[in-house]
């Protein structure tokens, strides 16, 4: 009874592995396809999830290695795995974001600063046709 | 020798007039810059109405984004000196050629108008931020050695050497006690001077209860990273 729930969990864990792996890599070559992911992004996620497939396809690898580095237990291997890779994830964009703002940062100022300079023309050149002073009518 | 005032404004209009008129009554030899910071009111077309120059961001920037705007264009325009001035009325045009002094006069590149030094102790504040600017002053002395009794203080005098540095290297997210320890960091001079400022006359400030407990937290963690970046240039600044 005991090893048949044991083996019902890793049915329901492997099926919602397997969901998820095919789920990202197809969210990512959608992605790519209709151009709301970066290629930089598509491919990163694909390689994430193509891990994700390796570690559903070859349970008993992955166990080997856990051992081979000192883990009592597989699970623990690729929570620690996959907080990594998560933390990794998550540092890559902290910079791209700071990029991104700096730079966004500049183009405003500098937009800002240009728009002055030609309104400052602009008048210049308005007034020496002396169109600013005349009347409406 | 060339000499500007910056003035930030966001959503600013009902008191952006009487600050550039004091300015002109107090301080008739120097050029004034109004940056609108993307206001939503009629601060851009009140500023244009004073005939100061008006730089108007196209989205919001922040305070510090605003004054960095600022530096960029002092140092294209060969200003020797420039003074960053609210424009809320809180700042008293009267004390700009004070804090400009030490600056003009080669002695710091940067001059801070404090609260809170000899006579002008009167400005009123909340004690929960009196406490925070001490925590402040505590922690700047102790990483630099240095005192400042107002490194919130925005009243601030800076030359022509430190503009060239800030427009690449502004702390832009934290403008108050960071841009002290960019400073000092990279060797520039600070003084403090004593000045009085008002209470706010006009608008409201935009600090409430959650931003009053976290933004001090993540100003000590900011001045810490600026203090121990290094002296290299900034990427994000």
């Amino acid at each position: 009874m005991e090893k048949r729930t044991q083996n019902l969990d890793n049915s329901i864990t492997l099926f919602f592995s397997l969901l998820l792996a095919i789920l990202v890599s197809a969210l990512s070559l959608v992605g790519l396809r209709r151009r709301f992911f970066s290629e930089g992004y598509a491919g990163l996620w694909f390689f994430i999830s193509l891990g994700l497939f390796i570690v559903i396809l070859f349970p008993v690898e992955i166990k080997k290695i856990s051992i081979l580095l000192g883990f009592q237990n597989n699970t623990s291997f690729l929570f620690l795995l996959s907080i990594i890779v998560l933390i990794i994830v998550s540092m890559v964009q902290s910079i791209h974001i700071s990029k991104l703002r700096k730079q966004v940062k500049d183009l405003a100022q500098s937009m800002a600063q240009n728009n002055m300079k030609n309104a400052a023309k602009w008048y210049t050149q308005s007034k020496n046709r002396n169109i600013l002073n005349e009347s409406p009518d | 020798m060339k000499k500007l005032v910056i003035v930030p404004a966001f959503n600013e209009a009902s008191s952006i007039i009487s600050v550039v008129e004091k300015l002109r009554q107090h301080c008739p030899d120097w050029d004034i810059l109004i940056i609108n910071d993307c206001s939503k009111d009629q601060t851009e077309r009140e500023a244009i109405k004073t005939g100061a120059f008006v730089i108007s961001l196209p989205i919001n920037l922040g305070i510090g984004g605003a004054v960095q705007t600022g530096f960029k264009w002092a140092t294209c325009n060969n200003y020797d000196v420039a003074v960053q001035f609210d424009g809320d009325g809180q700042h008293n045009a009267e004390f700009i050629d004070l804090i400009a002094q030490p600056v003009i006069d080669n002695q710091v590149d940067l001059c801070v108008g404090s609260r809170f030094m000899n006579n002008y102790t009167d400005f009123e504040t909340i004690f929960a931020r009196r406490c925070g600017m001490i925590i402040f002053s505590w922690y700047y002395y102790i990483l630099t050695g240095e005192k400042i009794t107002d490194t919130t203080s925005g009243f601030r005098c800076y030359s022509n050497k430190l503009m060239k540095y800030y427009i690449y290297n502004y702390p832009v997210d934290f403008p108050d006690m960071p841009v002290l320890f960019a400073a000092k960091k990279n060797n520039f001079k600070i003084k403090e001077v004593p000045v009085k400022m008002n209470q706010r006359e006009f608008g409201v400030s935009s600090t409430n209860f959650w931003k009053s407990i976290i933004y001090p937290m993540r100003t000590l963690i900011a001045a810490l990273a600026v203090y121990l970046s290094g002296k290299e240039d900034s990427k994000f600044g």
